[in-house]
């Protein structure tokens, strides 16, 4: 087993990659940006390694710097975690030239599985069943044109190198095609410095699910059981759930099955998530094969049993996987919020700065991965994931009753968090009902102001705090006054209270 | 005494009378709420406003308080007080008469130069935070007569990256 790993990430992930190395007997470094100097995840490590700006391509996506920070320290392997370079074939590579364990696939697998179009390839060529849809890039407006005919409108134009929606435009006719090339193409060559496009089937109102596959090295391969992620807004998730509420125990081993085949296909070695879509008759389609560790693997491991993160270094570490399919159980119900720095009332914008005060949600059931605490700074230049709130019990409806219990316990002050939206939408009637398509955000939710209630008590509290225990908010003569000048304030004439 | 409380950009003419120790009445929008100190500490308290009890996580912020309940987050500050620091806020809703950020951001492009004539709504900087990038609009028809920021600056609400003046009516 490895003595010492180099997590090379930040935030909550890496803070959450590091309990399981502690866990294991095995020490961890953390690498940081300079605005990452007092960040929990450089806190926690043993060891913290500063490799350079704020600007990710300097630091956090600098491999070069990585590999060399994990030399210098004597780090046997490195955790990705996900994001940054977690799905990075090159890194990959370089840390295997370097003879440091990645840990992850191999990054042959990663560059495969990274091409859309050769994904798709793989998955057709082994009977996992693909969305119609082309297996090629095309370039040929004319051939483009065809192949729409072929497939049959409405069709989606998506990006090889594609992700978080970028690069991906419905077209419903004909006359539309042409434009949505030229715009897609030149948004993907933007976003991956590959402009490179292709058509698929446009299914409507899909669910999202998503199965997690273990993989050892010898080729033994399990499934973890489903993911449903279709609570997006602007094609990211923001509440996960596990079991989905779509499945039925036949279409979940269908399901299963073909994500294990997928992964066997593609000779996958490591945790992977395979990403389906199911549509209104519930068939399902493969999407992608994410190479990494999921943001939202927590769910998989309340209701499993099963810590990930370790599966994933002893995988590396070349360890054979002692799970055995049918042992994997999973038990009650898991559901994940994430708390991202963004501002409600400001059309979810970001919300950036200093956290004044953080309360964090605890109780049977609960889990939070956090990466901030109170005091520091959230920095304007990365993603604005402050920490992923679960839970878990027994029923679904358990199971949101626990998550509206613990949102409203999260007590955080200084950014904006979209915590009061959260407890509306777990607590809706389509979410209760299990409606949860990839349109539930733009269909129930799209006209959602913050609710007034508790502004009231807010103005209750800034007063009995202002009487009670804090500063006075009027200082001096002629302050404070309102409608009424000259009165003087309470604090003023009845001096520090004391219960 | 009397406040005009703003709530995360509403504000809230407050009337309060005091009941004895450790206990207000506020009149609000023509109700009036009975409020009991249960615990006061710094950064929390409890308070029990008509008789049920409410905790609330309290921080200082520039000119006022940010709250914390029921998973909500509120910054609430006093007009008055802020009126007289010279703080000042802007508007809920209210379309910016100045090109600057909505939040802390770096700047990614500015998109014109001195002396450029620009019309009402068009981009004239880019800024990213958090890997969301905001496209900051001209708000009224003028011509540029600064350009105060360079991409990858770090600007805040309040920065004027680019001066514009106004066209004559």
């Amino acid at each position: 087993m490895f003595k010492k790993i180099l997590i090379a990430n930040r935030g909550e992930i890496a803070v959450r990659v590091m309990a399981t190395c502690r866990e294991m007997g095995i020490a961890t470094v953390a690498v940081y940006s300079d605005v990452d100097a007092e960040a929990l995840h450089r806190l926690c490590a043993d060891e913290a390694v500063c490799i350079g700006r704020a600007d990710p391509a300097d630091s956090y996506l600098n491999g070069a710097k990585i590999i060399d920070a994990a030399r210098k320290s004597g780090a046997q392997a490195i955790h990705p975690g996900y994001g940054f370079l977690a799905e990075n074939a090159d890194f990959a590579q370089l840390c295997e030239a370097s003879g440091i364990v990645f840990i992850g696939p191999p990054s042959t697998v990663i560059r495969s599985l990274g091409d859309k179009t050769v994904a798709r390839q793989i998955m057709a060529g082994s009977g996992v069943p693909v969305i119609p849809g082309m297996n090629m890039p095309e370039s040929d407006f004319k051939k483009m044109a065809a192949h729409a005919e072929a497939i049959g409108y409405p069709v989606l134009v998506k990006a090889a190198a594609g992700g978080g929606g970028k690069g991906m435009r419905i077209v419903t006719e004909p006359t539309q095609l042409s434009e949505a090339l030229v715009a897609a193409s030149g948004e993907a060559a933007a976003a991956f410095g590959n402009g490179a496009i292709y058509l698929e089937k446009y299914i409507a109102r899909p669910r999202h699910v998503e199965i997690q596959v273990l993989a050892d090295r010898f080729g033994h391969t399990v499934h973890l059981g489903e993911r449903e992620c279709s609570i997006q807004r602007r094609h990211q998730k923001i509440i996960e759930e596990t079991p989905s509420t779509a499945l039925t125990p036949d279409l979940r081993e269908a399901m299963g099955r073909a994500a294990v085949q997928a992964a066997v296909a593609a000779g996958y070695v490591n945790a992977g998530t395979v990403e389906f879509l199911v549509d209104e008759k519930k068939n399902f389609y493969f999407l992608e094969v994410n190479t990494r560790l999921q943001v939202e693997h927590p769910i998989t491991e309340l209701v499993t049993g099963i810590d990930l993160v370790r599966r994933q270094i002893e995988i590396a570490a070349g360890e054979r996987l002692d799970l055995v399919q049918k042992d994997i159980q999973a038990r009650g119900h898991a559901i994940e919020c994430r708390i991202y720095a963004e501002d409600p009332e400001n059309n979810f914008m970001p919300s950036p700065g200093r956290i004044t005060l953080l309360e964090e949600p605890r109780g049977p059931g609960i889990r939070n991965d956090c990466g901030v605490y109170a005091g520091f700074t959230v920095p304007m230049e990365y993603d604005p994931v402050l920490s992923k709130l679960v839970v878990h019990a027994g029923t679904r409806q358990a199971a949101i009753d626990r998550m509206k219990k613990a949102l409203s316990d999260y007590r955080i002050a200084g950014i904006r968090t979209p915590i009061s939206f959260l407890m509306e939408v777990v607590d809706s009637a389509p979410f209760r009902n299990g409606e949860t398509f990839t349109d539930f955000l733009d269909t129930h939710f799209s006209e959602w102001k913050p609710a007034q209630a508790d502004n009231t008590l807010a103005a209750l509290v800034f007063i009995a705090h202002t009487m009670w225990a804090g500063t006075p908010v009027a200082s001096g003569p002629g302050t404070g006054t309102g409608g009424n000048g000259g009165i003087p304030s309470p604090w003023q004439t009845l001096g520090h209270w004391r219960l | 005494m009397d406040y005009r409380l703003n709530v995360n950009g509403t504000v809230f003419p407050v009337s309060v009378d005091h009941d004895g120790e450790g206990c207000f009445s506020a009149h609000i929008d023509g109700r009036v709420y009975r409020v009991e100190s249960v615990q006061a500490g710094t950064d929390a308290l409890v308070v029990s406003v008509d008789g049920r009890q409410v905790r609330a996580g309290v921080a200082p912020a520039d000119s006022g308080k940010w709250i914390g309940i029921n998973g909500g987050s509120y910054m609430v500050y006093d007009e008055d007080t802020a009126e007289q620091k010279g703080v000042r806020r802007k508007k809920g809703g209210q379309v910016p008469d100045v090109v600057t950020p909505p939040m802390p951001a770096v700047v990614v492009r500015i998109l014109v130069s001195m002396g450029d004539a620009v019309t009402a709504g068009q981009a004239v900087a880019v800024v990213s935070a958090m890997k969301m990038e905001t496209t900051l609009k001209a708000p009224f028809d003028g011509v540029v007569t600064g350009v105060n920021a360079a991409p990858g600056d770090k600007v805040a609400p309040g920065h004027i990256l680019v001066d514009i003046e106004k066209a004559a009516e």
